[in-house]
């Protein structure tokens, strides 16, 4: 099976990068917004104006804010929104999708897919389904506009897996001829694990509060926030991921290897063992600005759909995490917002109630 | 045992506490012998035979009759022994001045605000039943300017004191009032140990500015640019369970933003708020007090080891957790590639390991009974 009919669900940043990127390359693209505000421009102007990547106006074969419409005749969704959207599309798409069309989440960040499906379940859909993730965006983008967007370049070396593990091969030949950047891993566990955001964005943005607040993020993120003492941070949340996947049996490499390997910074950097070094030297991030405050997906996101979940691995695995649960617990002050049950918990992933093998059984199997 | 009036004071250190304290107390008619280990911080100072000072209550030089490196000679014939510190440097100056104390003196450290240790390492020197008492601040805002200059920006009007045994706080506090009329009496050394401010709020800033901090050297204003909302939101969590675990061990503190508001370093409105945020953002004392150049500095090196980590211990004394105050202690040793706990003033260090929370109180109020 090749996939020829994309529905791009969501369209911010990366589903309007894939929408001009998969029509210029003659995929047939069906693009869905949530609301009739962010389609708007893209109907009135005809399409996505691209640039990057891709150079100029891409005629999208449909824009819509009906799922429905959007799924229909589709060989494959690409769900391309912020995890706490997957609930949204969860409902809409229960009563209308079968397994014969696989959603690929995109990006699954940590537990995406395993979080959808969770959703999917809880809405009453009972059938087998197909999914599958990558572990980041397959774009580094930015819109620039209502219906403009700067593709800078594809996300290199991917890694990808399937949810259930037993389709992988099948997940992975219908996903490669879209981005033949990605790359099949062992299982969800491991893209999950690899979530690079959730390393480095939460140090990040705590060590750099007050910086932030004062100038409305008034700095580059990279170059100028990540200084030696937010690297040794990073470095420490690291080690205890990596401890936790250990522990799981889940392959995995330093955040530094994985930078590196996403093509994110120099490989004098990485062979330093610097993390500090290898963001401020990472040329791609350069001239990222910091978010104007904390109320932004690098906590959100990153705290609630990245550290939560790795602690629920580690107390899963029986790896202590106390870096990981203080990034979470101080965050979690600042925002007034409780991460560790507003966040996706092993219980929001499905995983409730199963030990560490019921779980490496779950991610393979389904069941 | 009846203590005379105090006309003569020994002063241990000379850095910015010290030399201000010698400075002050000159003007206000005292004896003061100066006494330091660090005989580069004397020489000069004996070069001119005082201190030249410059503060609210004007600028001048201040004659020292005694400014030596020799203990014994600072304290002969002082009835106040008074130690001006950085905490970390306590065990070295009452070591040094153990030897000589006398009954008749008394011993006033200030700031204090280590709990137990001062005991401890009396009774190390051999002196079974340690009396001393403290202040939990320091009473100036000052700095030593130069080798022969100190700057006064603020004298305190109100200090946290309490004496050790907590029986004997009464009969000190009579003594150190005739030379500071603002110590403010409380009831034992737990009660200035809470009171002692930058151990509350300078950690969590702190981290939540290091990005900044080393980025550009320190190149803005610690409390008014660095301490934003979310930075008094962490300081307000932190201050929760501080005053969780006062409650818990009877200990009679308030919360932060009225504590600084009776020091005088923030405004009524602020104090209304009840938030720390407020409490800085209108405080014109700290306005202009300058970000630290990096994070080698006392806002984590002394006010972690000697501040949030003794409060997470005498959390786990009383049984109330502290998971802020941890997580802060926790992030800003991996910050600074070392740990932090390592040389901090833990129950253990006090030597008060394995104590109850019954007895802990107990020789709180009555001292050694041995």
């Amino acid at each position: 099976m090749t996939a020829q009919s994309i529905a791009i669900l969501g369209a911010g940043h990366g589903g309007c990068a894939a929408a001009a990127d998969l029509t210029a390359r003659g995929f047939e693209v069906r693009l869905h917004a949530r609301r009739e505000e962010t389609l708007q421009p893209l109907v009135q102007q005809g399409g996505v104006q691209a640039a990057g990547v891709q150079e100029g106006l891409f005629p999208v074969a449909l824009l819509t804010t009906d799922v429905a419409e959007a799924i229909s005749g589709a060989d494959i969704i690409m769900l391309v929104v912020p995890s706490v959207a997957h609930g949204y599309y969860a409902q809409a798409l229960a009563p209308i999708v079968t397994q014969d069309i696989p959603v690929f989440v995109n990006p699954g960040h940590t537990g995406g897919a395993l979080h959808f499906v969770s959703e999917l379940r809880k809405v009453g859909y009972k059938a087998p389904i197909k999914t599958c993730e990558t572990v980041t965006l397959t774009y580094i983008c930015r819109k620039t506009g209502p219906a403009a967007v700067d593709i800078f370049s594809y996300t290199k070396k991917l890694k990808f897996a399937a949810f259930p593990g037993k389709y992988s091969q099948e997940m992975f030949e219908l996903v490669r001829p879209l981005y033949p950047e990605i790359t099949l891993v062992s299982s969800v566990l491991e893209t999950a694990l690899t979530n690079i955001n959730a390393v480095f964005h939460a140090p990040g943005m705590l060590m750099n509060v007050g910086w932030i607040e004062d100038t409305g993020g008034d700095f580059l993120f990279y170059r100028e926030g990540i200084t030696p003492a937010v690297g040794r941070v990073i470095a420490e949340l690291d080690t205890e991921r990596m401890a936790v996947a250990d522990a799981l049996g889940v392959p995995t490499a330093s955040f530094l290897e994985n930078f590196y390997q996403a093509g994110l910074t120099t490989k004098e950097a990485m062979e330093s063992g610097d993390v500090s070094r290898a963001c401020v030297e990472s040329e791609p991030n350069w001239k990222i600005k910091s978010p104007p405050s904390l109320d932004h997906r690098y906590i959100h996101e990153d705290v609630g759909y990245g550290l939560v979940p790795f602690a629920g691995f580690g107390r899963l695995a029986g790896v202590p995490t106390p870096t990981i649960d203080a990034l979470i617990h101080l965050t979690s002050e600042m925002m007034n917002i409780p991460y560790t049950t507003t966040g996706l918990t092993l219980e929001a992933m499905g995983l409730s109630g199963l030990d560490a093998k019921g779980v490496l059984r779950f991610v393979e199997e389904g069941v | 045992m009846m203590s005379s009036p105090v006309k003569s004071i020994a002063i241990f250190g000379a850095g910015g506490g010290g030399t201000s304290a010698a400075a002050h107390l000159t003007t206000l008619g005292f004896e003061i012998r100066l006494y330091s280990q660090d005989e580069s911080a004397l020489k000069p100072l004996q070069e001119i035979g005082g201190i030249e000072y410059d503060a609210p209550f004007g600028k001048g030089f201040a004659e020292l009759p005694v400014i030596t490196s020799d203990a014994a000679t600072a304290m002969a014939g002082a009835e106040l022994v008074m130690i001006v510190s950085p905490a970390h440097l306590h065990e070295k100056w009452i070591s040094a001045a153990a030897p000589h104390l006398t009954e008749d003196q008394t011993l006033f450290v200030s700031p204090g605000h280590t709990l137990m240790l001062i005991p401890h390492i009396l009774r190390s020197c051999g002196i079974k039943n340690p009396v001393f008492c403290e202040t939990a601040t320091l009473p100036y805002l000052c700095r030593r300017t130069g080798p022969t200059t100190c700057r006064i920006s603020r004298v305190s009007d109100f200090m946290v004191f309490g004496g050790f045994p907590g029986k004997e706080t009464k009969r000190q506090f009579d003594i150190v009032s005739t030379v500071y009329p603002a110590v403010q009496e409380f009831s034992n050394v737990l009660e200035t140990v809470f009171p002692y401010g930058n151990a509350i709020h300078h950690p969590p800033a702190f981290l939540c500015n290091a990005g900044r901090v080393e980025a550009t050297g320190g190149d803005f204003r610690h409390y008014y640019d660095g301490i934003t909302p979310s930075v008094g939101r962490l300081i307000d969590a932190v201050d929760r369970e501080r005053l969780a675990v006062a409650n818990a061990l009877g200990a009679k503190t308030m919360p932060f933003v009225e504590l600084f508001y009776q020091m005088g370093y923030t405004t009524e409105a602020a104090r209304e708020s009840g938030i720390a945020y407020e409490a800085f953002h209108q405080s014109e004392p700290d306005k202009w007090i300058p970000a630290p150049p990096q994070l080698e500095h006392r806002y984590f090196l002394e006010d972690v080891p000697y501040g949030h980590i003794i409060y997470s211990e005498l959390g786990r004394l009383a049984g109330v957790p502290t998971p802020t105050i941890d997580h802060v202690i926790h992030l800003a040793s991996i910050s600074l590639g070392r740990d932090l706990t390592a040389d901090a003033l833990t129950l253990e260090k006090m030597g008060l390991a394995g104590v109850t929370k019954e007895r802990f109180l107990d020789l709180l109020e009555n001292g050694f009974d041995d």
